[in-house]
């Protein structure tokens, strides 16, 4: 980094640190985010294990920046650095807090307080913000940690599962810009689900008639957590018998809707209309199948 | 993916063996590891895993009406997929006959869904108060909370001579037979759960 020395004096401070995330298993870890930017022959090196999703997070910033009317990234010499450096970034959700960060390096944007935010979010090319993955665990590490989440407004109805995080939905980068540039934040603080829909439990399994024995078989196993296994010729009811094992479960507590919503979460399958899993899950797979998908 | 549900494998011999292996940590522990470049995660993975099977390549082994195809060293092979290890872990296993004509249109009044899911929503209570659900049972519990009477000893000792089971199986028998006096809301194991739980075990001739 000797180019770093070589900066002009007018820049010779702390480089921005701003606080982002990333997801490891089902747990989101605090990720540093350091943005430098100095006068220099222009380049855009980001550091610290991207992949490259996060590489290619540059165009998107340097775009995004431009359509605001700004100075993009493509005029300045900036390094970002995501740490800790052995942690593997990935996803786009870094491309909010590095747009932050070169903002406030390159001096564009009034300096504010960075220490308690979390920036999550991706940029598309007009600025706008995107619906990320696996918004959940980073609630949860938001409210761990005491700060503000600040994310895309796709998320929110996710991120209002949980309870007492702090969070500030955006949908725009000049929304935020300007909500940084006035200086104070209205967050919201979060309240969490009270109610529990009234679950369909309704099933076939009154109506299976004349296989009693399997019948019986698929309550014990419901009712102990015993895996059950079904043997006979095709058509006898044994996809319909473990269908029907769903609805006879009892619904899940709070915990366990939160740790399975989670999941989906990470997996990206939860909507802005869909937004938490109450019922059980039911997977049923065919021969056709990876081990890494279980 | 399944995790607090149920996991269906339809046709389970069909599985690669692979498959079929990996699920044997989740089942165990309700977790899976995954190993990657960076490291190993870990993910929750509680489930119920319910499979179901042929009793031969076309089905039709053992039914009435219909007449197997296959030759017996394809049931053999199909059969042998199923290792050893994964039926080990399951503790009910049950028989799905064709159900005659007779009984499909016999209009009984069916037990309602809301009844049979109340007795589980009991029966996991009491799982609860004792700490662990009896399908994830560790051994010292089972001695602790499965005890058995004189008479239900007796019968036990009938079944596993005469079947030739395993220590495991024993334990199973012992775990199915705990969560059927749940389900009647009985403190001891009677009798007549213990026989009832052998019914859920594989016999020799019927399947294996």
């Amino acid at each position: 980094m000797k180019e770093k020395k070589k900066g002009p004096d007018l820049f010779k401070e702390v480089p921005v640190k701003l606080t982002s995330s990333v997801l490891w298993g089902l747990e989101a870890f605090p990720i540093e985010v350091e943005v430098e930017s100095f006068h220099g022959l222009p380049s855009f090196s980001i550091v610290g294990l991207p992949d490259k999703v996060v590489e290619e997070s540059r165009d998107r910033i340097n775009l995004a920046i431009r359509n605001l009317g700004a100075k993009p990234p493509s005029r300045f010499k900036v390094v970002v650095n995501l740490a800790p450096a052995e942690l593997k970034k990935q996803g786009a959700a870094f491309d909010l807090p590095i747009a932050i960060g070169f903002l406030l390096a390159s001096k564009q944007i009034k300096k504010f307080e960075t220490k308690d935010k979390i920036f999550v979010g991706e940029l598309s090319l007009d600025g706008s913000l995107r619906y990320v993955k696996g918004i959940l665990p980073i609630a949860f590490l938001a409210k761990k940690e005491n700060k503000i989440l600040i994310f895309p407004k796709e998320n929110s109805s996710e991120v209002e599962l949980t309870s007492g995080v702090k969070f500030l939905p955006v949908s725009h980068l000049k929304e935020l810009v300007l909500l940084l540039e006035k200086g104070k934040l209205d967050f919201k603080v979060s309240q969490g689900f009270r109610e529990f829909p009234q679950l369909k439990r309704e099933s076939e399994l009154a109506f299976i008639q004349g296989i009693e024995l399997a019948k019986r078989a698929v309550q014990i196993s419901a009712a102990g957590h015993h895996h059950l296994f079904l043997y006979g010729p095709p058509g006898t009811g044994k996809t319909l018998l473990s269908k029907s094992m769903i609805s006879i479960l009892p619904p899940m507590e709070e915990e366990e809707v939160l740790e399975v919503t989670k999941i989906y979460s990470i997996a990206g399958l939860l909507s802005p209309e869909n937004p938490i899993v109450f019922e059980r899950p039911f997977r049923a797979h065919h021969i056709i199948l990876h081990q890494i998908l279980l | 993916m399944a995790h607090k549900g149920v996991l269906f494998l339809d046709e389970l011999p069909e599985f690669h063996r692979d498959v079929i292996e990996a699920l044997r940590q989740p089942m165990e522990e309700g977790k899976i590891q995954i190993a990657r470049a960076q490291g190993s995660v870990t993910f929750p993975a509680d489930f119920i895993l319910v499979t179901a099977s042929n009793p031969c390549p076309c089905g039709f082994l053992g039914d009435e009406e219909k007449e197997c195809q296959c030759t017996p060293s394809m049931i053999l092979k199909y059969r042998r997929k199923l290792s050893g290890p994964i039926l080990d872990r399951i503790d009910l296993k049950v028989n799905v006959p064709r159900t005659p004509f007779e009984k499909l249109i016999l209009k009984e009044e069916p037990e309602k869904t809301e009844e049979i899911s109340q007795k589980i929503i009991e029966a996991r209570k009491i799982q609860k108060e004792r700490g662990v659900l009896n399908g994830r049972m560790p051994l010292r519990e089972i001695k602790k909370y499965c005890q058995i009477q004189k008479e239900g000893e007796e019968l036990l000792k009938e079944a596993m001579r005469k079947l030739a089971l395993s220590p495991r199986a024993f334990h199973k028998i012992l775990k199915v037979s705990r969560t059927i006096a749940d389900l009647e809301g009985k403190i001891e194991i009677e009798t007549k759960h213990i026989a009832e739980a052998l019914e859920y075990q594989e016999r020799e001739g019927d399947f294996f």
